[in-house]
C-alpha cells in the first residue's frame, strides 16, 4: 500500500483543523485544548498536536491527511510530522494581523517540502478581509521562493470543493513536475 | 460566554495568583518526593503556569509537548471509547514521566522522575499534586 | 487560420469629444450591420488606424495609419487621410476603405497582421484577487458608464444616465467603444477531440463570432490599462458590467446563461477617473471568472489574434481555480505550463488535452494576464514523453475518480 502523507500547515485560525475535516472520508482524529490566546485567534479550542484523516484511493492508496498544530510553540509536532510528508498544503487567513509575514514564516519552515514534492498556499477567510489580494502572495512566493511554481488559491477551509480542488491541484503539480524532471534527465 | 468566564480562561498561565498556587503546589511536592527531577504545570494549550527546576526555555518547551502528549493521550481514548485519559506514563531507562490533568480544570502537571522511585509511589504522590491544585483553584474562585 | 469575425482591423478614436465618438461609433456600426464593415472600434491608442482631430499634437506609430478629424474652421494637413465635420457616414466610410488600402499594402510589403493589438506590459495587469460573491446588480440606480471621463485623458463631461436606447440617441452615448457586431453564424467547428476543458456547461454550444470582438475589446482594454469600466450588452439588454479598476464585474445572470451564440452583442466602455464611484456592487465578481468564460470560448479554439503561434509561453501564478469554472484536466494543464515555456501543442501533449483545449487555454489565460512569453527563442523545445504509468495511472488519476471529478 502507497501512503501519500499531505501536511495542513499554517498560522493558528487559519482553517487547518477545518480543512481537514472537509476533506477527510474517516472520523477526523482531533487533538482540541482550550484556547486561552484569544488575541491570536477568537476560537474555543485550538489543535495541540495533530489533526488526521484520510482518503483511501482504490485497494492500494492511502492520502494521509495531517494538519499540525499553528503555534510555533508546537513546533516540535512540525519537525516530526514533516519527515513522512510529500506534500504541503499551506494555508494563511487573510484576516491575520499580517498574513504576507505568516506566509513567509511558514514557507520557511516548510519551504523544503516543495523539494520532496510540492506546495500549494490556500488563502482562507478572504471573506473576511478582502485583502492582500491573491496577487501580493503570488508575487511574494516569487520572491521567496525563485523558479518555483507554487498554485495559489483563495479557499474557504469549510468547502470541500474548494479543498478538493486545491488537493488536485497539488497533486497534479508533484506529478507534472515529476514528468518533467524524468524527461529532462532522459534527455540529458 | 461572558466576558468574565472567558477573562478566567484566558488567565491560568498569566494569573499571578494562579502562578503563586502552582508554585506552591510544586514546592511541596519536591519536598515529599526526593526522586522528583523536574515538574511543571501547564496549559491544556500548552503554555506554562510554574515549573521546578529546568531552565526556562526548556520549561516552556516542556509544557507544549505535554500537551500534544496529553491531547493524543485523550484521543486515543475518546477512539477507544474506554473515557478520559488519567494520566499518561512514559517509561525510560533512567526515569520516567507522569502527567495528568488536574481535575476538572484545563490545565496539566508533568513531572519527571529518576529511577529510583517506584512507579506507584510516583502516581500517588502526583495525584496528590494535582489534586491539591484543584483544591486551590476552586477555592480562589469560591 | 484566419480570424472568424469580419473584424479585421481596430479603429482607435483619440482625442474625440463623446458625441463625435458616439457617432463614428455608430456609423461603424450600422455599416457593419448592413455591409459588414471591417472595422472594430476600440478604446486604445494601440490600433491599426487612429482617429486624431487635426488640431492635436500626435505621432502615430509606424505600423498605425493616422486619420485625422478636421472641426470646422481648420485646415486639413497635407497627405494625411482627414474626416471633417458635420461628420458622414460615406466621408467615413470611404476615408476606412482608404485607411484599408494602406494597411493592406502594408502588411504585404511587411508581413504586419492585421488586427493589431499590443502584448506587453504584464506587470501593469493587476491580476484577480476576489472572492466570490454572488451576482446581480443591486441599488442603486446605474450611473455606470455615465459619470466617467471618457474617451479622452483631458475632457469630461456631464452626460444623462438614461443609456437604455444607445440607437437612437447616440449622441447622449458617452461610449467611446463599439464593436459593431452583426454576423451570420459561422460553420461550426469540428468538436474537440481529446479531454474537454472548462466544464462550463456550454461547451457543446458554440460562442459566436461576435464574442470574438469582446474578447479582443476586453484584452485591449486590459492592456491599456488606464481606469475603465465597461457594459456589455447581449441582445440590447445589460448584460454584464465591469469595472477595470477593481477587477469585478457584475452580472444579471450566471455567465454559463448568458447567450452564447446570439449575434447582437455590443460592448462599450469608457475611461473614468479613478475616484469616481465603482459601477459594479462591490466586491463584485472576479474579472478572471468573465475573462476565463469568454476567453476559452471564444476564438472557435483557433488562437487569439494577440497570441503568436510560433511563441512558447508560462503561466506567472496559478489560475485561482476555487473561484473558476473549472475541470480536472485544467490542473494538468496549469502544471505543465506553469512549470515550462510550451506552445499549444506541447502543452497539448504534456496535459494530455486536444490542441484546441490547450489553445483555448492559452487564449483565457492571456486574457487573464497570467502568460508570460518566452524571451529566448532559440529555447529548445519541450517534448513530453508521460512514463509508462503503473496500472491504473497515477495518484492524481485515481483521487479523480475516487472523488468523481
Ligand atoms: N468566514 C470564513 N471562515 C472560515 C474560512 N475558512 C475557515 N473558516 C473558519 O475559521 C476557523 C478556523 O479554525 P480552525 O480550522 O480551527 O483553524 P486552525 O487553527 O488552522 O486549525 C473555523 O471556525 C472555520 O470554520 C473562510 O474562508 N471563511
Ligand atoms: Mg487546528
Amino acid at each position: 500500500m502507497a501512503e501519500h502523507v499531505i501536511l495542513f500547515a499554517g498560522p493558528m485560525g487559519a482553517g487547518k483543523t477545518t480543512a481537514i475535516e472537509s476533506l477527510s472520508e474517516i472520523e477526523t482524529i482531533r487533538t482540541e485544548a482550550t484556547n486561552t490566546d484569544r488575541e491570536t485567534a477568537d476560537k474555543d479550542t485550538t489543535t495541540v498536536a495533530l489533526d488526521y484523516g484520510e482518503i483511501t484511493v482504490g485497494d492500494d492508496d492511502k492520502v494521509r491527511l495531517y494538519g499540525v498544530p499553528g503555534q510555533r510553540r508546537f513546533n516540535f509536532m512540525w519537525t516530526i510530522l514533516k519527515e513522512r510528508a510529500v506534500g504541503l498544503v499551506l494555508l494563511v487567513n487573510n484576516d491575520a494581523a499580517d498574513p504576507i509575514r505568516e506566509l513567509d514564516e511558514f514557507l520557511e519552515e516548510f519551504g523544503e517540502l516543495h523539494e520532496k514534492g510540492g506546495i500549494v498556499v490556500c488563502v482562507t477567510r478572504s471573506d473576511v478581509a478582502p485583502t492582500p489580494y491573491l496577487d501580493k502572495y503570488a508575487e511574494r512566493i516569487r520572491e521567496v521562493m525563485p523558479g518555483r511554481m507554487i498554485p495559489v488559491f483563495t479557499a474557504d477551509a469549510r468547502n470541500g470543493d474548494q479543498m478538493r480542488t486545491a488537493l488536485m491541484s497539488l497533486i497534479a503539480n508533484i506529478e507534472i513536475t515529476a514528468m518533467i524532471a524524468d524527461n529532462q534527465e532522459r534527455a540529458a | 460566554m461572558t466576558e468574565q468566564v472567558s477573562a478566567q480562561q484566558v488567565s491560568a498561565h498569566k494569573d499571578p495568583v494562579v502562578i503563586a498556587f502552582a508554585n506552591e503546589v510544586l514546592d511541596g511536592f519536591s519536598d515529599v518526593c526526593k526522586s522528583l527531577r523536574y515538574a511543571t504545570f501547564l496549559t491544556d494549550d500548552g503554555f506554562e503556569v510554574a515549573s521546578i527546576a529546568g531552565d526556562e526555555k526548556q520549561n516552556r518547551r516542556v509544557a507544549s509537548m505535554a500537551s500534544s502528549m496529553q491531547a493524543l493521550g485523550d484521543a486515543v481514548a475518546r477512539d477507544l471509547r474506554i473515557g478520559g485519559a488519567e494520566y499518561i506514563i512514559i517509561a525510560a531507562e533512567t526515569g520516567y514521566v507522569i502527567q495528568m490533568r488536574v481535575p476538572e480544570h484545563a490545565m496539566v502537571l508533568a513531572a519527571h522522575f529518576d529511577a529510583a522511585e517506584t512507579v506507584g509511589k510516583a502516581l500517588s504522590v502526583a495525584r496528590l499534586a494535582a489534586s491539591n491544585m484543584r483544591t486551590m483553584v476552586q477555592e480562589k474562585a469560591a | 487560420m484566419g480570424l472568424m469575425t469580419k473584424a479585421r482591423h481596430s479603429l482607435g478614436l483619440v482625442g474625440l469629444s463623446p458625441i463625435e465618438c458616439a457617432k463614428i461609433a455608430t456609423f461603424v456600426e450600422s455599416e457593419a450591420e448592413a455591409a459588414g464593415c471591417p472595422w472594430l472600434v476600440l478604446h486604445s491608442d494601440s490600433c491599426d488606424a487612429l482617429i486624431v482631430p487635426s488640431d492635436v499634437e500626435f505621432s502615430a506609430d509606424p505600423y498605425q495609419v493616422l486619420i485625422r478629424l478636421v472641426r470646422f474652421g481648420n485646415q486639413p494637413a497635407e497627405g494625411d487621410l482627414c474626416i471633417t465635420t458635420p461628420l458622414s457616414a460615406a466621408e467615413l466610410m470611404d476615408t476606412l476603405r482608404k485607411a484599408q488600402d494602406q494597411l493592406s499594402s502594408r502588411s504585404r510589403s511587411h508581413e504586419v497582421k492585421p488586427m493589431k493589438v499590443k502584448m506587453e506590459d504584464w506587470g501593469a495587469v493587476p491580476a484577480n484577487d476576489r472572492h466570490h460573491v454572488p451576482a446581480g446588480f443591486g441599488t442603486p440606480a446605474p450611473q455606470h458608464l455615465t459619470d466617467g471621463s471618457a474617451a479622452l485623458k483631458a475632457e469630461t463631461w456631464p452626460v444623462s444616465a438614461q443609456s437604455s436606447h444607445p440607437d437612437s440617441h447616440p449622441a447622449a452615448q458617452p461610449s467611446a467603444m463599439h464593436a459593431p457586431l452583426q454576423h451570420p453564424q459561422p460553420a461550426p467547428p469540428p468538436q474537440p477531440q481529446g479531454v474537454n476543458l472548462h466544464a462550463s456547461g456550454t461547451e457543446h454550444q458554440e460562442f459566436s463570432a461576435a464574442w470574438d470582438q469582446i474578447a479582443v475589446a476586453l484584452y485591449s482594454i486590459v492592456q491599456n490599462s488606464a481606469p475603465a469600466v465597461a457594459e456589455i450588452r447581449v441582445e440590447n439588454l445589460d448584460m454584464i458590467r465591469i469595472d477595470f479598476r477593481f477587477r469585478a464585474y457584475n452580472s444579471r445572470i450566471p455567465l454559463e446563461q448568458v447567450s452564447a451564440n446570439g449575434s447582437r452583442i455590443a460592448i462599450r466602455s469608457t475611461l473614468v477617473e479613478a475616484f469616481r464611484p465603482p459601477i459594479v456592487n462591490l466586491p463584485g465578481e472576479s474579472l478572471d471568472k468573465l475573462f476565463w468564460f469568454i476567453g476559452s470560448q471564444a476564438f472557435h479554439g483557433t488562437g487569439a489574434p494577440w497570441l503568436k503561434p510560433e511563441d512558447r509561453y508560462r503561466l506567472r501564478r496559478w489560475p485561482n481555480f476555487t473561484e473558476l469554472n473549472h475541470a480536472v484536466a485544467d490542473m494538468r494543464a496549469a502544471a505543465a505550463i506553469g512549470n515550462c515555456f510550451l506552445n499549444a501543442a506541447e502543452l497539448a501533449s504534456a496535459a494530455g488535452i486536444s490542441v484546441e483545449s490547450a489553445i483555448r487555454t492559452l487564449n483565457a489565460y492571456s486574457l487573464m494576464g497570467l502568460l508570460e512569453i518566452q524571451t529566448d527563442k532559440t529555447a529548445a523545445p519541450v517534448t513530453f514523453t508521460p512514463p509508462a504509468q503503473k496500472s491504473g495511472g497515477g495518484l492524481f488519476s485515481k483521487l479523480r475518480t475516487k472523488l468523481g471529478l
